[in-house]
């Protein structure tokens, strides 16, 4: 044990003098597990968004052949006619307002919701209370992520695609929608909104359907229903509505799970091609180690204690680095009102860093077994 | 009694198809306490047997007992053992690692052994005493001259304090006041510790200080003459 351990200190001292290699191949390291992280964080809240679940009991109601919040209108009145459908649970009516309908980081969604509703959906609040919003007609409860993005805080005011609301909560909630979105009071914002009339107008129904099993059905109920009304309807389960307008960033994510995996890969094969030539410029070096007693084994491990030590270490700094970043910046794809946010899962941070410590141990894994096998008097020719 | 014993030692190296005998059925003993200088000219054999008596490099046949130990029984990482409990090495070129510093570069052999930090520490002090560089222990090589770089090495080569000092011509790459420092700091090593010392070098005058020089020729011995 304590052999092992004058290696790993020797190894340990070999990198603190080599200070600048050493950074810069930690560093390396860390930002490769950095981005490698944040893309399977992003993979992750794209599946949770987009991937029907078993338990998925929410439908949204569109207006058919429309695909963006500006452009779907709805009556209000319809919320009576779904609520009648038989395996309804509830309808809520939702009018939609946002500063960019493409796809952006930093949108600000605008969410006028019944009070009645919001009410019974019984929100968490982390500040701020519900009758204060209740008791403001331009009151608003932000998610927390916009208010993060924002800076916003309660009594704090916020103006966006020419609506002004003031701040009386923030919001917790386990949907990336509600985390991004400002929720307001559904007159006003149909009163504010430039276009789809003064009232009577919604962007889409939220519906909450009894059984999950029979979510397929209710759309298809629900669209039967006002197939020959003046909106028709467009109904399909949340993950599906998410996956289809936000189908853009969902290529995308697609796309950047492969630059992911290749930046890996290439940060891989720099880190290997380095320590093979480090290796080999320091052959006299392990010549005279070994000439001082280090055995085969000692010099490998003193050349895998190297490599661990890179890739543990750099797997370290990026996964920080990575959960730091994301948890701060509360980076929120959204497009056509539809939010989708990366998951900050810890097992993911753990994997990064052990994939790093791993790849650290691979790539020196070569020039380790090359250090120990040359023949000592070979090598004892070049350094003598 | 003998601390070294050659018996028909032979090394044979294959060059383009051709086998060379760099160590032609080589008979040689080495006392205990002894300090012996190898010389002969390039080719004769004299870092090869060198080599052979670390167990850096194995003889084709022969019998070669270093201390009592056959080293043909010994395997890789048994030879490295060995040579870590029982030889102290200086290059010609010191060798040291460039990026330990002079404490550092000492206390590398020691890591091999079972000691305890404070017994660590007081035998690289104790080593780096006895070349007369106490005061440098935290420079790094680079900032050491020629000479106290070889220093720093034969304090490397006798922390262990092992029973065979072997030196492949530590006098090669100094100047003549700096060869003489180390040469000095050998006969002292000689005479009041009484360390067998096995020295190549070219240079007479050098190898005068021994008390015998070894002559090779075409990896036999030639003459064998005490001091003069």
């Amino acid at each position: 044990m304590s052999a092992l351990l004058s290696r790993i200190r020797y190894a340990l001292r070999s990198a603190r003098r080599q200070g600048l290699r050493t950074v810069a191949l930690v560093a390396g390291v860390g930002l490769t597990t950095a981005l490698a992280a944040a893309i399977a964080c992003i993979d992750l809240g794209v599946r949770d968004a987009t991937t029907r679940r078993a338990d998925e009991t929410r439908l949204i109601v569109y207006r058919e052949n429309r695909f963006c919040p500006f452009a779907s209108a709805l009556p209000q009145r319809y919320d009576r006619q779904i609520a009648e459908l038989p395996g309804v649970a509830a309808v809520v009516p939702v009018k939609i307002i946002v500063s960019n309908c493409r796809a952006s980081l930093d949108v600000v969604t605008f969410r006028g919701v019944p009070e009645d509703d919001l009410r019974a959906m019984a929100p968490q609040l982390s500040a701020g209370s519900l009758d204060a919003w209740a008791s403001h007609g331009n009151g608003a409860l932000v998610g927390r992520e916009l208010a993060a993005r924002r800076g916003l805080k309660v009594g704090s005011s916020l103006t966006a695609a020419g609506i002004d609301v003031v701040i009386d909560g923030i919001l917790e909630s386990d949907d990336p929608q509600w985390r991004n979105s400002a929720l307001t009071h559904l007159a006003y914002l149909q009163e504010r909104a430039a276009r789809g009339g003064t009232g009577g107008i919604v962007t889409q129904f939220d519906v909450t359907v009894s059984d999950p099993a029979r979510l397929e059905e209710v759309a298809r109920t629900i669209d039967d229903r006002f197939r020959a009304d003046e909106s028709p309807t467009a109904t399909r389960p949340q993950t599906a509505f998410v996956a289809r307008a936000a189908s853009d960033v969902v290529a995308l994510a697609g796309f950047s799970s492969i630059i992911g995996i290749g930046a890996v890969l290439a940060a891989f094969g720099l880190l290997a091609t380095t320590m093979v030539n480090v290796t080999r410029h320091r052959s006299r070096e392990f010549a005279v180690l070994r000439t001082l007693g280090f055995t085969d084994g000692g010099i490998s491990a003193i050349v895998l204690a190297e490599g661990a030590l890179v890739g543990g270490l750099g797997g370290l700094v990026g996964a920080g680095v990575a959960w730091f970043g994301l948890a701060r910046a509360g980076l929120a794809f959204t497009m056509e009102g539809v939010s989708i946010t990366p998951r900050l899962d810890p097992a993911i941070f753990i994997v990064a860093a052990a994939v790093a410590l791993a790849a650290g141990l691979l790539a020196t894994a070569v020039p380790a077994w090359s250090a120990s096998r040359a023949r000592l008097v070979d090598l004892l020719r070049g350094a003598s | 009694m003998s601390l070294i014993d050659c018996r028909s030692l032979c090394k044979d190296y294959q060059r383009g198809g051709e086998v060379v005998h760099v160590l032609d059925h080589l008979d040689l003993s080495i006392e205990r306490g002894s300090y012996t200088a190898l010389m002969g000219p390039s080719g004769s054999g004299k870092t090869t047997l060198l080599n052979l008596l670390a167990g850096i490099d194995r003889a084709s046949s022969g019998k070669l007992l270093v201390d009592g130990t056959d080293l043909a029984q010994l395997d890789r990482n048994q030879l490295a053992g060995w040579r870590s409990r029982h030889v102290g090495y200086v290059f010609q070129l010191y060798n040291l690692v460039p990026v330990l510093s002079a404490y550092e570069n000492v206390e590398l052999p020691l890591l091999l052994h079972d000691l305890t930090a404070a017994e660590r520490h007081r035998r690289v002090v104790e080593a780096l005493e006895s070349v007369d560089l106490a005061d440098r222990h935290a420079h790094l090589p680079r900032q050491l001259s020629g000479g106290q770089e070889q220093r720093v090495a034969i304090a490397r080569a006798l922390v262990t304090q092992p029973a065979l000092l072997l030196a492949d011509e530590p006098t090669g790459d100094l100047d003549r006041t700096n060869a003489d420092a180390v040469m000095d700091l050998f006969g002292r090593l000689h005479a009041q510790r009484g360390q067998t010392i096995v020295m190549v070098t070219h240079d007479d005058s050098i190898a005068s200080r021994a008390e015998r020089t070894v002559r090779l020729e075409k990896g036999r011995l030639a003459t064998m003459e005490a001091a003069r």
